[in-house]
């Protein structure tokens, strides 16, 4: 034990203090006696004054409140062997999921379920004082509030725990750890399905590997595109990749509340990325599910997704052109399409909203296309000079669709600099790669930049090709993907009920008739429900990271942190109250259990002195007389 | 004091003691000084004895004779009427360490009231304190205990006087002469004064009975004098408290060892009565063994 403020010692100077004062106190006290008779030769022999002290439990008390005091007020501390911390991070991201694929193995235990037996196992072996903080790494969380010792309360937390259907990050889920424990930890233990890092960790760290090594075929994105040239050509694109080793047969299915709509099949290579196309039904419009299906699967979680088809009028189109020949030109390709809704625009002045929403701008100059709902910008070539290159298109991407991935065009393109995104197509000219067609998607608003002169090409099926399938992608939606909040609209100031993909019941506050759901950990549809009002909103999980089960990319990175506590004597030197004074001891304050213990003490005390009146049968004088009335004593005789 | 302590149960209990008396002085029923198993000529029978040699031959039971063709008389009972004096100590000690003491020889001396008065003897109460002699009317019958016990209760403690001097003023004044004398007192008066008054009672041919009243806290003084100045509550005298508490039990004990032994001496029954000892049991059984009831 130590003292942290032994100054306070100084305070057993009251303890002479409080002898004196029982000394003075028994003098000065009378007890009224029957007779002194019996103790008249004692009163003979002995003389009158005996420096005896008589002490009773009441002086036992004062003087054990007294010593506590002053042990409280010197802040003792016990140093015990620090109890050892595990910070424990289980990975529960969606790859977790993941099952040897059936027909080779029969299916068996996920990964998850195998980490929750390794992780049960450990806990089994763990000392009954070993403290432990389990994290999760998607969502990052802590399973317990607090660190704790008890297995049943872990084994407890660690069953309940659930796999998600969002990627995860080790590092990320360590570092808050650290974060909650404000101090590194004894022992590190990591279950997942990531392999072990090559650099070198340290004893401290535990890596359990409960990965599935499995071929694995993922929808990777989806795109709703409403009907463009005719009305039945309402269409979901499906971009669809192979993370397998093999060729892979895929099926594509489009369904709405169990109908089939539409199927596509296609035949993977290893590691190969396409855009199915689903034509689905003219009059289709709602919440439509698409399913994948292939042979070699090891994950669930990424087979299924879920988007809106909006069946209702296209988005109205207005074109800004600068130069005529643009202006023809768009107005013959737009002329083509019966349902599209175009106007024309000159570009003077600022552009004016199109009555009734928003509206999608074609134009050949930049600076027309500001607050468009999406934008098509032609950046033709000064002066146009057609120009013979290869072009080449970027696999899975919805405006790639129906163009060979590598295909020879004579189009008069713009050849300056780029420095934007990376292109959809792009054109080899001389042996330098030149964007053609560059999308791009921020904020939900899509932009799509044309880089050639479309009155030099207009009939070319690549540059038309090319067109529609931007103006297509721009018209339509993705799919909501998870990671943020699910935004619902069209409510009432209030709470509103949540139905979860897996049947549970959530609840979330409505404020200003929006509500933003964050607890989207689980892909699936999710309707929020308030009163006669109900909207449906989808989660959908495309993660390549995640789906790749072959390769588990590391998402573990050793850290270099400021919780590093040094070792040695420069730990001794450690500040603020509480310091750990020698490697793997814990300093534990004494002073609350000392102050409750005083307490107990005075309450004994207390109730002892009012015993002792109780009982006390020889009245002092100052009692007998306030009982009585002033006592005259008789003289002796 | 009320009188609620006297129970029926009690009272039944007290019904079937009697005082025990060893001898008598001889006086109106009586003369001599005659021990008291003498065979008197009552119509109560009493008990069988071996025909000797003197004996009325009128007492011989024939009947016995024809049975086991041995003599043997008949004894009956001797009638005596007692003057029984119960002087209880009323001086200011008796209030101390609590009233129940003086309460308790109260009841004490009611009880052995009782008791006499039962047995057809003659009792009353007398209050040994300061101050004009006070003495309870002579009862004779049972139905005097309730007045007994009224005027019991009345009784307070006051002051102090020596026990010898009070014997004298009262042998005199309350004309104490003959019979049985029981005195209820704590004892704690000087040993030689104590040995004065009893003797002023036996030089008055009394026989004389003595019964301790003290609260288990003045036989064990150390559990509870935890120093301090002690008063003495009759006297004044007052003394700073230091000594060990075997110091102070070993000057109770030769205190009261003192009073036992000059009675025992004396042949005068000598009983202690705790005051956590039950009042029935202590009559019934205790008094019992020490020669005081029958």
């Amino acid at each position: 034990m130590s003292f942290l403020a032994p100054g306070a010692l100084v305070w057993l100077a009251s303890v002479p203090v409080l002898l004196w004062l029982w000394r003075l106190a028994s003098t000065r006290r009378q007890a009224l006696v029957p007779s002194l008779v019996p103790f008249e030769h004692l009163l003979r022999r002995a003389p009158k004054r005996r420096s005896r002290l008589v002490v009773t439990l009441l002086f036992w008390l004062q003087l054990g409140a007294l010593l506590g005091l002053t042990a409280a007020l010197a802040r003792p501390v016990l140093l015990r062997p620090r109890a050892k911390t595990t910070l424990v991070v289980l990975d529960t991201s969606a790859s977790m999921g993941a099952r040897a694929a059936s027909g080779l193995w029969g299916g068996g235990a996920s990964a998850f379920e195998r980490a929750q037996r390794a992780l049960l196992a450990r806990l089994a072996r763990k000392a009954p004082t070993e403290q432990w903080l389990v994290m999760t790494t998607a969502p990052v969380a802590a399973l317990t509030p607090q660190p704790m010792s008890d297995a049943a309360l872990l084994r407890q937390a660690i069953e309940q725990a659930r796999v998600s259907h969002l990627g995860g990050n080790l590092s990320t889920a360590a570092h808050i750890g650290r974060m909650l424990l404000a101090a590194e930890p004894d022992r590190t233990v990591v279950v997942t399905d990531e392999a072990r890092p090559a650099e070198q960790t340290g004893n401290r760290l535990q890596w359990v590997a409960v990965g599935v090594s499995a071929p694995n075929v993922a929808l990777v994105g989806l795109d709703a595109q409403g009907p463009l040239c005719q009305a039945a050509e309402a269409s979901v694109v499906a971009t669809v990749q192979s993370f397998s080793d093999a060729e892979a047969a895929v099926t594509v299915t489009a369904a709405q509340e169990g109908r089939r709509l539409a199927e596509a099949h296609a035949v993977f290579a290893p590691g190969e990325r396409q855009s199915l196309a689903l034509a689905l039904p003219g009059e289709t419009s709602g919440w439509v599910e698409i399913a994948l299906a292939a042979k070699r699967d090891g994950l669930e979680a990424d087979n299924r997704a879920w988007i809106e088809i909006h069946h209702g009028a296209a988005v109205p189109i207005v074109v800004r052109p600068h130069a005529t020949a643009f202006r023809d030109t768009l107005s013959a390709w737009l002329g083509a399409c019966e349902t599209l809704t175009w106007t024309v625009e000159d570009d003077s002045g600022p552009p004016a909203a199109p009555r009734g929403g928003v509206a999608l701008v074609i134009t050949d100059r930049a600076d027309a296309a500001r607050g468009a709902v999406a934008s098509m910008v032609f950046e033709p070539p000064v002066p146009p000079r057609p120009i013979l290159s290869r072009w080449v298109v970027a696999s899975g991407h919805p405006i790639g669709s129906y163009l060979a991935p590598v295909e020879t065009v004579a189009a008069a393109l713009n050849l300056s600099p780029w420095t934007g995104s990376s292109s959809v197509v792009a054109a080899l000219v001389d042996g330098r790669k030149v964007p053609v067609v560059v999308a791009e998607e921020r904020d939900g608003i899509r932009s799509v930049v044309i880089r050639l002169d479309p009155a030099d090409n207009r009939e070319a099926t690549p540059v038309l090709l090319a067109f529609f399938n931007s103006l297509r992608w721009l018209m339509g939606r993705a799919a909501d993907t998870m990671g943020g909040p699910l935004a619902a609209g069209g409510f009432l100031p209030g709470r509103v009920a949540v139905r979860r993909p897996d049947g549970s019941m959530d609840q979330v506050e409505s404020a200003g008739g929006t509500v933003s759901y964050d607890a989207a950990t689980v892909a699936g549809l999710y309707r929020f429900v308030q009163g006669p009002a109900a909207v449906t909103a989808a989660a959908n999980f495309f993660d390549p990271l995640e789906s790749n089960l072959l390769h588990r990319a590391s998402t573990w990175r050793t850290h270099r942190d400021r919780f590093s506590f040094p070792l040695g004597r420069e730990r001794e030197k450690g500040s603020g109250p509480g310091t750990v004074s020698s490697l793997g001891r814990a300093a534990h304050p004494l002073s609350r259990a000392l102050m409750l213990a005083i307490l107990l003490v005075l309450l004994v005390e207390w109730w002892g002195y009012t015993k002792k009146r109780d009982r006390f049968p020889f009245p002092t004088l100052a009692r007998q007389e306030k009982r009585n009335g002033p006592t005259t004593l008789a003289a002796r005789p | 004091m009320p009188t609620t302590w006297l129970t029926p149960e009690l009272i039944n209990r007290l019904e079937a003691l009697e005082l025990s008396v060893r001898w008598v002085r001889a006086g109106r029923t009586l003369g001599g000084r005659f021990p008291i198993n003498r065979r008197g000529s009552s119509v109560e029978f009493a008990d069988y004895a071996a025909y000797c040699a003197g004996d009325d031959i009128r007492a011989i039971d024939w009947n016995l004779y024809a049975r086991l063709e041995r003599l043997f008389v008949k004894t009956y009972r001797e009638e005596i009427t007692l003057s029984v004096e119960l002087i209880v100590d009323a001086t200011a000690s008796m209030g101390l360490p609590t009233a129940e003491k003086f309460t308790r020889a109260k009841q004490l001396a009611v009880s052995l009231g009782y008791i006499a008065v039962a047995g057809r003897h003659h009792a009353r109460l007398s209050w040994l304190r300061p101050g004009r002699l006070s003495a309870t009317p002579w009862c004779h019958q049972r139905r005097d205990l309730f007045r007994m016990a009224e005027l019991a209760d009345a009784a307070r403690v006051e002051g102090q006087t020596p026990m010898a001097d009070w014997m004298r003023r009262a042998a005199i004044g309350l004309r104490i002469r003959g019979g049985q004398a029981i005195l209820i007192t704590d004892g704690m008066a000087h040993p030689a004064d104590f040995f004065r008054a009893l003797h002023v009672l036996m030089v008055r041919n009394l026989e004389i009975k003595v019964i301790q009243v003290l609260s288990p806290q003045e036989l064990h003084p150390a559990r509870l004098l935890r120093g301090g100045l002690l008063v003495d509550v009759e006297t004044g005298q007052t003394h700073q408290l230091a000594y060990s508490p075997a110091e102070l039990e070993r000057a109770v004990a030769d205190h009261n060892e003192l009073l036992v032994r000059f009675c025992k001496r004396h042949g005068i029954p000598f009983a202690q009565h705790r005051l956590d000892e039950p009042l029935a049991t202590f009559i019934t059984r205790t008094l019992t063994s020490h020669g005081f009831l029958e």
